[in-house]
């Protein structure tokens, strides 16, 4: 057997040259003998790059083609199953992960329609809810006035003693019309907290007269219903309190209404606390309670407490509640089936002291000349409250900015600055803190048109003495500027 | 002295006067809102606009400024332009 052409690296794998014609056993010993198609591993002779070798004997036409390998190959095959394996692997890794996510997408979905369903039945009963609550004091007023349609037909001896009857009827009216007001007033409540359409107005309020005036709405109710009602105020009663009264008024009729209304027999006890500027109340009554699931559900819009046998809107305690956060206060209810109902509140009301705010007060106020200066930039707005409070014989200085108020106040004493946020050269807080720093001690009150909290804060941080927030009407002004003064 | 006193009927004559310039003004707010994104501007005069209309007794119109405000704050370029629509629309119909 003689070479008839040999590659130019064969020496590269530990093999002598090779010639044409030469003859291929004096060369390559291990080759004499070799069968054709046969596979020689060498493991003891290296490739160039590190791999144990193998010979073969391939046919090619009339002769033979001596193929040296290494295991380079194998290995490439190797890593190519390897790495399709992994990748396998990752692939069912992530088929794991996507159907773990499907499964998780469904059941998210699955929820969202019980969510749907759930709403979609509350807004079904909210609305038959709502039309039996319009339904039943509709027909009374209807039935009544009917009645006293036909008294007043009646004539000679039939008239006699209908006039205390028609009276009856048309308070009946009455009363039925003053329920369906409330409860449209209650609905619209929910759409304008809603839409954030609910603005706080705090001003200073007597809380004894805003805790009397809750006790004479609500006793005549509980004693219809013959049960005991307590109302224990707070030690500090004669304290004035800024807040806005008729949100707190319609927070503790709405909770209070409903302890009454849930109680057959027993009491309903009302504990009010005051300090810190916290106003703290507790409700507590020997009412029917409300069992554990439908305490779970019981702050949501329209929903009702089943087999109570009571008809409602499902609104009030919802519009209660946000209120009572937007006070700055939260709302606690601790309750059993069958056990009563304790219901903890509680709001922020500044303390401005005991202060007495009857119209002699205010009287006062009206005979003694005040001088005011008002910072104010909209020229509407000035010739308004200008106006306004020269009926009160108060005088009234208009600058437009904080700069000029700063200058006025340094050439005149006032008894009281109104102060606008929003002004240009000089913002009314950059002008509240040179008055600071020029030492003045004239009362501040902030009027603005921003109802956000941190401009309230901002405003008692600096030292303010009151925020309003526009519109102001007159009243205000001089019910805070009376305490203000008194103080 | 009443809210019905010769004075503050004038006043609210006036003010009401004041509508085609408020509108212009807000429609001015609207479109630096939309072409610069100028923020700043529409804000300060909704923020007038909700002092004067509540303290004039256009309550309404004061509320949609507010939102309008709210919206603003939040950054929604969307429905700040939505809440402003609401304030000319209202304005406009003043007119």
């Amino acid at each position: 057997m003689r070479v008839c052409e040999s590659s130019s690296n064969i020496k590269d794998y530990g093999f002598p040259e090779l010639q044409p014609g030469q003859v291929i056993d004096d060369a390559i010993d291990f080759m004499i003998g070799m069968d054709v198609n046969t596979k020689l591993d060498l493991p003891f002779v290296a490739s160039p790059n590190g791999m144990s070798i193998s010979v073969s004997l391939v046919p090619c036409g009339d002769n033979l083609t001596v193929l040296i390998s290494d295991v380079s190959d194998t290995t490439e095959q190797r890593r190519k199953l390897q790495q399709a394996a992994n990748e396998n692997e990752l692939l069912v890794e992530r088929q794991k992960k996507l159907m773990a996510e499907l499964e998780r997408a469904s059941r998210k979905l699955e929820q969202k329609n019980r969510q749907l369903e759930e709403a979609s039945r509350l807004q079904t009963s909210f609305l038959s809810g709502v039309s039996h609550e319009f339904r039943t004091p509709l027909t009374s007023i209807i039935g009544y006035t009917n009645l006293v349609l036909n008294n007043l037909q009646k004539t000679g001896d039939e008239q006699k003693g209908l006039a205390d009857c028609n009276n009856d009827y048309l308070s009946a009216v009455q009363r039925s019309s003053k329920h369906l007001m409330s409860l449209v007033e209650n609905l619209l409540d929910h759409g304008k907290l809603d839409s954030d359409e609910i603005v706080l107005k705090p001003k200073p309020n007597s809380l004894k007269q805003l805790i009397d005036d809750v006790e004479l709405v609500l006793r005549p109710l509980s004693e219809t219903k013959g049960i005991e009602f307590n109302v224990i105020p707070p030690y500090n009663e004669t304290a004035t309190v800024m807040v806005d009264d008729s949100r707190l008024r319609q927070c503790l009729i709405n909770l209070i209404g409903n302890a009454i209304k849930f109680t057959d027999q027993g009491s309903v006890t009302v504990d009010f606390n005051y300090a810190n500027d916290t106003l703290q109340v507790s409700i507590l009554d020997t009412g029917i309670g409300i069992s554990e699931e439908d305490m779970n559900k019981i702050r949501l819009p329209f929903y009702q407490a089943s087999g109570t046998g009571k008809i409602g809107t499902g609104l009030g305690l919802t519009i209660t509640e946000r209120i009572i956060n937007m006070m700055g206060g939260a709302l606690d209810i601790f309750s059993e089936l069958g056990e009563g109902t304790l219901v903890k509140f509680n709001v922020h009301a500044s303390d401005l002291g005991s202060l007495d705010l009857d119209s002699a007060t205010r009287e006062l106020i009206k005979t003694k000349s005040l001088d005011i200066l008002l910072a104010e930039d909209d020229p509407f707005i000035a010739d308004l409250m200008i106006l306004m409070l020269k009926d009160w014989n108060i005088d009234v200085t208009h600058v437009v900015n904080g700069a000029l108020a700063v200058e006025a106040v340094q050439s005149h004493n006032f008894d009281l600055i109104i102060m606008d946020i929003h002004m240009p050269v000089m913002s009314g807080y950059e002008a509240v803190l040179e008055l600071n720093r020029i030492g003045s001690t004239i009362p501040v009150i902030v009027m603005s048109a921003s109802a956000v909290e941190a401009d309230q804060k901002r405003a008692a941080e600096l030292g303010c003495s009151a925020y309003l927030t526009k519109p102001v009407d007159v009243q205000e002004i001089i019910e805070t500027a009376d305490i203000l003064l008194s103080q | 002295m009443t809210e019905d006193s010769p004075q503050i009927q004038q006043l609210k004559v006036r003010y009401r006067q004041s509508f085609p310039e408020k509108l212009a003004i807000i429609r001015k707010a609207r479109s630096e809102l939309l072409q610069e994104n100028n923020i700043t501007f529409a804000r300060e005069e909704l923020h007038k606009l909700a002092g004067s209309s509540g303290m004039y007794g256009y309550s309404e119109l004061a509320a949609n400024c507010r939102s309008a405000m709210e919206k603003l704050d939040t950054r929604d370029s969307l429905s700040s332009l939505e809440a402003i629509d609401a304030v000319i629309k209202q304005l406009d119909s003043k007119i």
